[in-house]
């Protein structure tokens, strides 16, 4: 799983290759939680996301948490199967998914 | 035992020792090094003993060589001595002789040309006779009767002891004469014996020095060799050559020889000069009369021992790449290629197999490593094995109480004629994170299937909190499943550092009717049974329970008609995937449920089971595989 980040200003769109699993999942948990408070837009590009599971999920809850509290969290680029599974879980209600 | 250690492994050397040197180049480097200095210090020491060698017995040569001169120069000396006294002897026994002849004929003193006659014969130029007062009376040549009288010139005054003493001899030594056709002469006097009186001869002296030169010192050295382009010179005092091997330096001063002002007026002794456009060693011996030069060129001094150096640097090259070629193979055959073999074995023990053991016993320092790591890694083992079997222990343990924390079946005396449930749980690991329940409430049953996000010990205490509080808030709100699944989402929200959710699957059967009310919390949409076929119960009340917290959860219901089963699980059952990585997915699930002939809860529940486990054939259980099914039996028989 390939983690990429482009910053302008506030703004940080951070993009996911590959698959957001159990073996995975915690690269991407550690990048966020190292954001500091100058980001205010985070974005998840899941253009190039292959599959997620609960383990993806999970931090991807966590991650709206934290940008809760400082600012906004998107998801961009949704594909079908990574949709599917926020659908399923309800998850599509409490992230903002575009 | 095997281990996976390769998440492990550490990178093999760290930075900051990638710059180390390695163990063999370095040792030839050393090795090399002192090679070269032990060869530059033997064939140093080697030139020097030579070096002194040589110039000592140079030395010593000279100095004999100058003893010898030097005897040869007495000999000769002496027999120049002798020859001159013999040669004096024979030229005044010829004066008496010619004194002899006066007497017994006393013409002569009166016929001049028999007086010239006697002269020639015996090969004598000038013969003069004196009476008793020293006043010549006969000559030849004739000029000198009645004019020469002895006592009156100074230079002759010492022959009138002859006449006051007749045993005396004058034997005067070689001086020019006073006529210049005669050269030089050698005069002798000695008394007339038939009167008192003088009888002076006088002889030419070339022919006297001829006979001395042939015996004289200018000589000595002509043939003299020393070594092979040595010298020698015999000088007298005011340092002209009298004798040399090299014989046209004959009568030339000392400066020829390449000798200083200094070097000739010191004592004995060796100094260096410049010969013959050579550098060479001289010894030079001063004596009373006479110096001897004795030289040797250093070229010849040193040729043999420019010989034996040139034999002892290749003997000592030869001898220290052998040294060199055999120190470096021995330590690569005795060190080196243990210590790579000892890295090679270390490297598949960190590879993960814990039962290789080190074998380098070529030597005691290397059998005693060798039998130290294994050690460390029979110890590691030990300890590993047993960590793990504790870790083993507890969570079997675990496992256990999880289980009898589920129900296995329904109370006995319930009104459960109407309905039945089965279920069932496989963990992927010892403990996992699914989990089911099934309760009376009232008359009704009420059934939970659900999946904590993750497995292991995390989601296996969670699960435990999550399932307490759905029982006790539904058991609270009997009526309100909505507000009960609300209350117990608010309820797993609070308490949820860890940030882990859990979808869920929540409902109570109508025992009368078969309605089933529902609320689906991001779980996935299990299958109900309707005109004998299978399809998906749609619809969604809200997101995973603590996930987020304030969510008013939607109720939704359905109605499960008499006979047919709802069929509900966890994704392990949807995601399980076989060697080729597929999944066996929801489609398959539906497909299958469908080609079978459905009796009851636990056959189906059975069924699928084995189809999965089909499917997967041997491959590693990924994630927790739990179902749930329930079958409203009203009106059957």
């Amino acid at each position: 799983m390939t983690i990429t980040k482009q910053q302008e200003g506030n703004a940080l769109t951070i993009g996911i290759e590959g698959r957001l699993d159990t073996l995975t999942a915690p690269d991407l948990e550690k990048e966020i939680t190292a954001l500091g408070p100058d980001v205010q837009k985070l974005t998840l590009d899941f253009a190039k996301l292959d599959y997620i599971s609960s383990a993806g999920l999970r931090v991807l809850l966590m991650s709206q948490k934290k940008m809760a509290k400082q600012g906004s969290m998107r998801l961009i680029n949704v594909g079908k199967m990574p949709r599917e599974a926020l659908e399923v879980t309800g998850f599509i209600d409490i992230l903002t998914v575009e | 035992m095997k281990l996976d250690l390769s998440r492990f492994h550490i990178k093999t050397i760290d930075n900051d020792k990638k710059n180390l040197s390695s163990l063999e180049p370095f040792f030839q480097r050393s090795l090399l090094m002192f090679v070269i200095a032990a060869f530059c210090v033997t064939f140093g020491v080697s030139y020097t003993l030579q070096t002194k060698q040589a110039e000592t017995e140079s030395r010593s040569f000279l100095a004999n060589e100058t003893l010898y001169i030097c005897s040869q120069v007495r000999t000769a000396a002496n027999n120049y001595i002798m020859l001159q006294n013999t040669t004096d002897g024979m030229l005044v026994d010829k004066v008496q002789a010619i004194a002899e002849r006066l007497k017994l004929q006393p013409k002569l003193l009166q016929d001049m040309s028999a007086l010239k006659q006697l002269a020639v014969s015996e090969n004598v130029f000038g013969i003069n006779v004196t009476d008793a007062s020293g006043t010549t009376i006969a000559s030849y040549p004739a000029k000198y009767v009645g004019t020469f009288n002895y006592n009156d010139h100074l230079a002759t005054q010492k022959y009138m002891e002859i006449i006051k003493n007749p045993n005396t001899i004058i034997n005067e030594q070689i001086r020019p004469s006073t006529t210049v056709e005669e050269g030089s002469v050698k005069a002798i006097g000695v008394a007339r014996i038939d009167q008192p009186g003088i009888v002076q001869v006088r002889f030419s002296a070339a022919r006297y020095k001829n006979l001395l030169n042939k015996n004289s010192l200018s000589n000595l050295l002509t043939n003299y060799t020393i070594g092979n382009d040595g010298t020698a010179s015999l000088l007298d005092n005011e340092g002209i050559i009298v004798s040399s091997s090299d014989k046209q330096m004959v009568g030339k001063p000392f400066t020829v020889l390449g000798l200083t002002h200094r070097d000739f007026s010191s004592n004995n002794g060796f100094f260096d000069i410049r010969y013959n456009n050579k550098l060479q060693l001289a010894a030079y011996d001063k004596h009373a009369d006479y110096n001897i030069l004795v030289t040797s060129p250093y070229s010849d001094i040193y040729a043999k021992r420019n010989i034996l150096l040139i034999w002892n640097a290749f003997f000592y090259f030869l001898l220290f790449t052998v040294v060199y070629y055999i120190l470096s193979h021995l330590l690569n055959k005795t060190v080196i290629k243990s210590i790579y073999t000892i890295n090679a074995t270390l490297n598949t023990i960190t590879n993960g197999d814990l039962d290789k053991r080190v074998e380098v016993n070529n030597f005691k320092e290397f059998a005693t490593l060798s039998s130290d790591i294994n050690s460390t890694v029979s110890a590691l083992k030990a300890a590993i094995a047993e960590a793990a079997s504790r870790i083993d222990r507890e969570l079997e343990f675990a496992k256990a109480i999880q289980a009898s924390a589920l129900p296995k079946a329904l109370p006995e005396n319930a009104g459960t004629s109407n309905f039945k449930v089965r279920a069932s749980m496989s963990t992927a690991k010892e403990v996992g994170g699914d989990f089911y329940d099934f309760f009376l409430v009232g008359d009704d049953l009420a059934f939970v299937i659900a999946d904590v996000s993750g497995k292991g010990i995390p989601a296996a205490l969670f699960m435990m909190t999550a399932r307490t509080e759905i029982r006790n808030h539904i058991l609270s709100n009997p009526t309100d499943l909505a507000k009960a699944i609300t209350q117990a989402n608010d309820e797993l929200c609070a308490n949820n550092d860890a940030m882990l959710f859990v979808t869920a699957f929540a409902g109570i059967l109508n025992h009368e009717t078969g309605e089933i009310k529902y609320i689906n919390a991001g779980h996935n949409k299990p299958l109900f049974q309707k005109d004998g076929k299978f399809s998906w119960l749609q619809g969604r009340s809200g997101p995973p329970l603590a996930s987020m917290d304030g969510i008013p959860y939607k109720l939704l219901s359905f109605k499960l008609d008499p006979g047919c089963l709802l069929y509900t699980y966890t994704d392990g059952v949807t995601e399980a995937t076989n060697a080729v990585k597929e999944l066996y997915g929801d489609d398959r699930l539906v497909a299958f449920l469908n080609s079978i002939k459905v009796e009851d809860c636990q056959a189906v529940i059975d069924a699928i089971t084995n189809d999965v486990d089909k499917f997967c054939n041997g491959s590693e259980q990924a994630d927790d595989i739990t179902m749930l099914s329930v079958k409203f039996t009203k009106n059957l028989s």
